[in-house]
């Protein structure tokens, strides 16, 4: 009888986990970049970051410029926790470890629906900061739900039976190895 | 467990080291170790096949039913 061989396994999860590694360091550098324009030119980067929330302030205060930066920066902190753990959960794999790769599949799945929350919070929160010195009447606070949030919620939803699915595996893998 | 183990008895019997053993039939050391200990969930058939044929012995002379009392 052919024994299970779990090399394919292993090999493409140390792959992920490599890709993973890269992205992370890409968001570090990302936040970084972002935290230099801030302070250089925070003007300028309040400017760009209210026309990304959909909102025109052609002199942002700077209390404006750093919350929105604030904003953009926890959602890419979340999205490094995302990543994070994913890339804990392929190295689980890849070390034969299922049972890890299950408790960090959960906390992938966490992190998605952190993810997802944030997202809704800081379309509020852009739009709120962005327009805080219209002119009354003219403010706004607007909540989103679109295509970004929705694939979010699916991906939350895969890990979570991801997750179920490699405590599952866990447990046949520990049987396959206790039966010589 | 009811089911216990005389694989110890049987290389002993044919004078055959544990790592010959494991060699022979194409398993670790280590898990013939836990075989011998009765520290395992259970055994394939060939597995049990292969340490027949390399102890010329039969599978009862391996395996002994001791239910607990």
């Amino acid at each position: 009888m052919k024994s299970i061989d779990t090399g394919a396994v292993v090999t493409a999860a140390q792959r992920f986990a490599f890709a993973l590694t890269v992205a992370l360091w890409a968001l570090a550098a990302l936040a970084s970049a972002l935290l230099v324009w801030l302070l250089a030119d925070a003007g300028s980067a309040g400017r760009n970051l209210a026309d990304a929330a959909g909102f025109s302030v052609e002199i942002p205060r700077l209390w404006q410029s750093l919350a929105l930066g604030a904003v953009v920066l926890a959602q890419i902190g979340i999205l490094a926790g995302v990543i994070r753990a994913a890339r804990a959960m392929f190295k689980a794999l890849s070390a034969s470890q299922p049972a890890s790769a299950a408790h960090n599949a959960r906390i992938v799945a966490a992190w998605l629906w952190a993810l997802f929350l944030w997202s809704v919070a800081a379309g509020a929160l852009g739009s709120l900061i962005s327009t805080w010195h219209y002119p009354a009447g003219e403010r706004a606070l607007a909540i989103q739900f679109g295509s970004a949030q929705i694939t979010t919620i699916v991906a939350a939803l895969m890990a979570s039976f991801l997750a179920r699915a490699f405590a599952l595996g866990a447990e046949l893998w520990q049987d396959h190895r206790e039966i010589i | 467990m009811a089911i216990v183990v005389r694989l110890d008895v049987m290389l002993a019997t044919r004078k055959m080291t544990s790592r010959d053993l494991a060699a022979q039939i194409g398993i670790s050391e280590q898990n013939l170790s836990l075989l011998k200990s009765g520290k395992v969930r259970g055994v394939r058939f060939n597995t049990l096949e292969a340490i027949c044929v390399a102890l010329a012995c039969q599978p009862g002379d391996l395996l002994e039913y001791a239910p607990e009392t």
